[in-house]
């Protein structure tokens, strides 16, 4: 065997390549793929709104073609005001979430506060609660005036208390649901922050404080405005919050005039689409201003060795820190599992006095035991826990697809692609449904009616979510760790699957428990697509809420915690266990 | 290949690499047409039995040291005892044959060098590639992996291209060196040649620290020799590839090591000039020197500073050692 | 050869069941409920063959569902597969359903009138002439289309906590009692056939002005009946106008403080309108299931699950409601909705939103 003969060429015979597979079957796949589950939907949407006759199953009359839709969105005399709330709301709660945010992020990953792992673990439990049964955990607790904490409160005699009905209220909630994806952003950038440059400015003579704001802060800024971004769309379309706790309050939403739209007879479904592109034209927008604020700074610090973070050591004051941070995590993540956990084992939840609240008389477990019985609940939860299965699996091969085609090629179009991946969180998940209804409906294979439809509405809804998890990491990824086995005789596919996938298993199992309590947790997607057969665990929760059994509603929400509880927990254990052997 | 960083040294590696596609023309190892932009031939990079060492060393840190060095081979499905066998010879030729099991990410960045250079030839490929290999190291690790290189190459008789923009490092490694500059070949030859002939200024100035400056050339070829004078009064007697027409302005280039300082004149041609600064080096003393009011370098060797600032002194420039590069008319 | 006598045993015991099934099923007398014969044995034989029904619902599923039980009981042969959503979800499903020519539906229920008017136009709803049909009323039914499958009243409710002596209501009048301001439930014209309804009757016995002494109580718009039932049982709001199946939902089966008023004037009563779908997969098991739906047994199961209220005279109040004709239902015949339709949700919005 001389030298050549080994070296020449790894694959005997003609073979196809990586490279002309990947042009020839992969890209158009690829394309394809992108093009139904993602654009044609939304492009059914934005053409809903522009024609007097819905769209369905792909029939479009095109002499139909009007501007009225949304002339009549707009010359509601309520719209402006439902726009200022819904604006309002969204960037009070943004901020919000980003200073809870930053400032948990930051104790957890530069301080010596005491009990900061423990931190870390608890502050993304909030996502693990549906903001629908967020919402109502707080109703429970802070409704002005049989909440449980101004019952409490006044039974000391004090006057007052606290009333969730109210924009304060509804953005209080808005920031414990949401300051998570905050959270988790931005200790990711801190982790991968060059600390050299922190001590740099404090060999300088810069204080702490001046350190944080001057040099930590506007090194994680792009993850930081990203994530803030992520939150504010996500709060100009949440729907589940404000119908629970605005109404009452006489404060108008758009995410509730949707629903009123497409929900209630007659469905005005083609000035619901109206409303829905003009939250795709703001998000659009908004995604733009974001990359020209983050492309304008270069951010090469942030790089992929691993220097060990840079640790404020504080004195007494870090059990000050800590005591803060304990205080918030109690208030967003025991109180409202408490409230939950009463309300599922008290006989009735209509008290007004202390002692009715506190009376322990009718205190039952039947409605868990109702629950356990019910075969809808047993069958809804493998049917959700197949649709989690489906969405993970599919989604994190197109994910990384996606990711890989953005950061990793020259492809021309992939940064159409980049966008094209962002677009689903901006259409609200109240008319997303509706757009794969009438889009994918005539595709004939047979979708309609199977788990599979609902599998594929998640994976294009959570695109954007899934696709930056692992982007995040693959950016990482040193383009020579990927070259160096192309060059020792690795081809496409071999270098995927033994070099470029094992690194990037942190980002791909973030995807995948993200994706998971994501596709557990999803309501309004699944109201056009399932059937009796493929009924999911939130929407047996909706119909509970809806039909007024609130403990049961309770009941259902604390299965769903424990289950989502449950996959993070084995998540955290796993990535912890992949980190440690990498 | 040699040249300052952004002369396209780095891309032409990769062109030849397969990690990137040219726009034209073509590529040949071996009399085999690895790219050919008429034929539409491309081969891809894991077909083309190249070995490659890359700058960052990029040795994947999921895997041992053994199954980074083991990896070409089980791309080749090579049988396993053989993979054993092959991956032990490898790494006992970078000397870290005790290292085999150990997590690559635990590695020192001198060790993961060696890792990456076994990894790179343990396959026997017809061609090994090097990026700026060294220029991660420290000073001292990096002499030493120099000389290791050099005897690892000449030893396994591979055929290799380096690419760096240390001159010091090209000069002791490569039987030839490329120097480019803007993207193009400005120079292929022998270190010699290249130190002793450049062919254009830039050459000069970029591998060496040569004393250069302008002249007129002033007489015809004698002896193979011409004299040109400075604007400043210098009157030099050089070589060129070439008679220079008398006219010409021509950049005269003289290596200090080539000059000698003495306390006495030596001949006619010695100039008498004042030291106007001295640096010990150890090794060798580099001098100042004040020449019809322009300084001028000149390195002694040996261990003993003759000369002081101030001072006065003989300059002797050896018959030949001046070197001509006519100016061009649009450099 | 082991393998293959396993296929076969599991082969015939699946036959057994099936044909078990079968013979359980098509006992002809089933089809008598309670003295009213609710189709051939044709009809039955034929159900049993399709083995299924997809029953569209506008009501909850879970309610559904139990309902569907006693239906199942009687006719194991067919399964219903439930599929509840709000009615203009609904509408929309069927519609692009039908659009795509992929019919799902056999049997669908919801809530409004005049969405059903468009399905019949549009040639997507199938004749059907129940065995009960006599016992709906005319304002109940479109004959040999739609059926008032079931029903529910709008009436005003309070909190027994908070409203006391001589604060309580007697009547729709005492809504606008000024001690209830800022405490009363209420809700727009928007939210559907239901709310519609309402603010018919309210406009046809008290007139426009009563809406705007209702305005001025500054009520809180709930765009669902189970908020404004929650909102009020847990003491936020006083007083507030909901659906008798929501409000029963929270008196009856979870104890909330509630107390529904049986005004003089009456209350509007609500159809959830059923009828049968053209083209559908199983059209003798829908027609089977809409017919014991209409049963007094069917009715029976909606009203005692739901509390909901049925359009037949001879169907027992859920126990804890009154009778029917105590409440003095009132309600407008499909045609006068159809032709009032626009103008008055016109007319209310101008006032009220």
């Amino acid at each position: 065997m001389t030298a050549t003969d080994i070296a020449g060429s790894p694959r005997e015979g003609w073979r196809p390549t990586g490279r002309t597979i990947a042009q020839w079957v992969f890209f158009p796949l690829f394309f394809l793929t992108l093009l139904t589950l993602i654009l044609l939907p939304v492009l059914i949407l934005v053409l809903g709104s522009f024609l007097s006759e819905p769209p369905r199953a792909l029939q479009i009359d095109l002499g139909g073609l009007t501007l009225n839709n949304y002339r009549e969105v707009i010359a509601d005399p309520e719209f402006l005001l439902m726009l200022a709330n819904t604006v309002k709301a969204a960037v009070m709660g943004t901020l919000g979430a980003v200073f809870v945010g930053i400032v948990l992020a930051w104790m957890v990953s530069r301080t010596n506060v005491p009990g900061r792992k423990f931190i870390e673990y608890s502050a993304v439990l909030p996502m693990m609660m549906p903001p629908l049964v967020g919402a109502f955990a707080w109703d429970i607790l802070g409704s002005p005036q049989s909440g449980i904490l101004n019952i409490l409160y006044r039974s000391t005699g004090l006057e007052g208390g606290i009333n969730l009905y109210s924009m304060a209220g509804i953005c209080f909630v808005f920031i414990i649901y949401y300051s998570p994806y905050v959270f988790l952003f931005t200790t990711a950038a801190l982790k991968n922050a060059d600390a050299s440059l922190e001590e740099a400015a404090a060999m300088c003579g810069a204080g702490r404080l001046r350190v944080v704001l001057q040099i930590t802060l506007p090194l994680v800024l792009p993850a930081i405005l990203s994530a803030a971004l992520m939150v504010l769309v996500l709060l100009i379309e949440i729907f589940a919050i404000p119908a629970v706790l605005a109404e009452t309050a006489h404060i108008k939403f758009i995410s509730v005039q949707i629903w009123k739209m497409i929900g209630f007879a007659p469905p005005k479904v083609n000035q619901a689409s109206a409303l829905g592109v003009m939250l795709i034209t703001i998000t659009i927008v908004l995604v733009m201003v974001q990359h020209k604020l983050t492309s304008k700074q270069s951010f090469v610090t942030v790089s992929g060795k691993g220097s060990r973070p840079r640790v404020m050591e504080f004195g007494g004051i870090r059990w000050l820190f800590s005591g803060i941070a304990f205080t918030y995590l109690m208030i967003a993540v025991i109180l409202p599992y408490f409230a939950l956990l009463f309300i599922s084992t008290k006989g009735s939840l209509f008290f007004s006095t202390a002692s009715q609240m506190l009376d322990t008389s009718d205190l039952t477990l039947d409605y868990f035991r109702e629950a356990m019985r019910d075969p809808i609940i047993t069958h809804s939860l493998i049917n959700t826990l197949l649709v989690c299965a489906g969405t993970v699996v599919i989604g994190v091969v197109l994910y990384f697809a996606i990711a890989y085609v953005v950061h990793k090629t020259a492809l021309r179009g992939r940064r159409l692609i980049d966008i094209i991946s962002v677009i689903p969180i901006a259409v609200p998940g109240l008319i997303i449904g509706l757009g794969y209804l009438w889009s994918w409906i005539s595709i004939p294979i047979g979708l309609y009616g199977t788990l599979m439809i609902i599998i594929l509405a998640y994976v294009s809804q959570f695109t954007p979510q899934g696709s930056r998890a692992i982007g995040g990491s693959l950016i990482q990824i040193h383009k020579e760790l990927e070259e160096s086995s192309r060059m020792c005789g690795g081809g496409f596919f071999y270098t995927m699957r033994r070099v470029v996938i094992p690194l990037c298993m942190p980002g791909i199992f973030a995807a995948m428990v993200l994706l998971l309590v994501l596709s557990f947790r999803e309501l309004a997607t699944a109201l056009f697509l399932y059937t009796a057969k493929t009924q999911v665990f939130s929407l047996v929760m909706l119909d509970m809420w809806l039909r007024g059994s609130t403990n049961y509603v309770a009941v259902l929400a604390i299965f769903q915690v424990s289950v989502l509880l449950v996959i993070y927990i084995a998540g955290s254990i796993l990535r912890q266990r992949s980190d440690r052997s990498a | 290949m040699l040249g300052p960083s952004g002369c396209g040294k780095t891309t032409s590696l990769r062109l030849i690499a397969g990690l990137e596609k040219p726009d034209g023309g073509s590529i040949t190892i071996n009399g085999q047409d690895i790219y050919d932009a008429r034929t539409r031939t491309f081969v891809p990079p894991e077909s083309r039995g190249i070995g490659m060492m890359f700058q960052s060393y990029a040795i994947w840190p999921h895997m041992t040291v053994f199954e980074n060095v083991a990896y070409p081979l089980r791309v080749r499905r090579v049988r396993r005892a053989e993979i054993a066998e092959r991956v032990r010879a490898a790494l006992g030729i970078v000397g870290l044959e005790s290292q085999m099991e150990r997590p690559a990410t635990l590695l020192s960045g001198g060790q993961m060098q060696r890792v990456a250079l076994a990894r790179a030839i343990v396959f026997e490929p017809q061609l090994l590639l090097f990026d700026e290999p060294l220029s991660n190291l420290d000073l001292k690790l990096r002499e030493r992996l120099r000389l290791e290189l050099k005897d690892l190459v000449s030893r396994t008789g591979l055929t290799s291209i380096y690419v760096t923009h240390d001159q010091l490092e090209a000069t002791e490694l490569a039987d030839r060196i490329v120097v480019m500059n803007g993207g193009h070949v400005v120079q292929i030859g022998t270190p010699e040649e290249l130190y002793r002939a450049p062919r254009t200024r830039f050459v000069a100035e970029f591998i060496s620290s040569a004393n250069i400056f302008k002249a007129t050339v002033d007489s015809a070829r004698a002896d193979g020799m011409q004299r040109a004078t400075t604007a400043g009064g210098r009157v030099i007697r050089g070589v060129a590839d070439a008679e220079i027409a008398s006219g010409r302005e021509v950049d005269v280039v003289i290596h200090p090591e080539d000059c000698l300082l003495t306390q006495d004149a030596r001949d006619d041609d010695s100039i008498s000039v004042v030291i106007s600064e001295a640096r010990y080096q150890g090794t060798a003393t580099r001098y100042t020197v004040d020449w019809g009011g322009a300084p001028f370098e000149v390195a002694m060797q040996g261990t003993k500073s003759h000369f002081a600032k101030g001072g006065s002194a003989f300059l002797c420039i050896p018959k030949s050692r001046a070197r001509y590069i006519p100016v061009e008319a649009s450099a | 050869m082991k393998l293959r006598s396993w296929i076969g045993l599991g082969l015939s015991a699946a036959l057994l069941a099936t044909s078990s099934q079968v013979v359980l099923a098509q006992n002809a007398d089933a089809l008598n409920v309670e003295g009213e014969q609710i189709g051939t044995p044709e009809l039955l034989a034929a159900a049993c063959k399709e083995g299924q029904v997809v029953y569209y619902t506008g009501q909850s599923d879970a309610d559904e569902r139990a309902i569907v039980k006693t239906f199942e009981a009687r006719f194991p042969c067919v399964k219903v597969s439930v599929v509840s959503a709000a009615t203009g979800r609904l509408y929309e499903r069927v519609q692009t359903e039908a659009q795509a020519n992929q019919r799902y539906v056999d049997v669908l229920m919801f809530s409004d009138e005049v969405l059903a008017a468009k399905l019949i136009e549009a040639g997507f709803v199938e004749d059907w002439m129940p065995p009960s049909d006599a016992a709906y009323g005319d304002t109940y039914k479109v004959k040999g289309k739609w059926y008032a499958g079931s029903g529910q009243v709008m009436y005003p409710v309070y909190n027994k906590n908070l409203v006391q002596g001589d604060d309580i209501p007697k009547g729709w009048k005492d809504l606008a009692n000024p001690k209830f301001k800022g405490k009363f439930g209420f809700f727009p014209i928007s939210v559907g056939g239901t709310s519609w309804m309402t603010y018919a009757f309210l406009i046809d016995r008290f007139g426009e002005d009563f809406l705007k002494e209702l305005k001025a109580q500054q009520p809180k718009m709930f765009t669902t009946y189970n908020t404004v039932m929650l909102n009020l049982a847990r003491g936020e709001s006083e007083i507030g106008v909901s659906s008798s199946v929501n409000e029963y939902v929270v008196r009856v089966k979870q104890n909330a403080p509630v107390v529904p008023v049986h005004p003089e004037e009456g209350v509007p009563f609500i159809k959830m309108v059923m009828m049968q779908m053209k083209g559908a997969k199983n059209p003798n098991a829908g027609e089977l299931f809409g017919n014991w739906y209409l049963s007094k047994e069917g009715q029976t199961s909606v009203v005692n699950v739901r509390g909901a209220t049925s359009a037949r005279l001879d169907v027992d109040a859920a126990p804890g409601n009154p009778p029917l004709a105590d409440l003095k239902p009132w309600a407008l015949s499909n045609k006068e909705m159809v032709e009032q339709y626009e103008a008055l949700i016109k007319k209310v919005e101008a006032i009220i939103i």
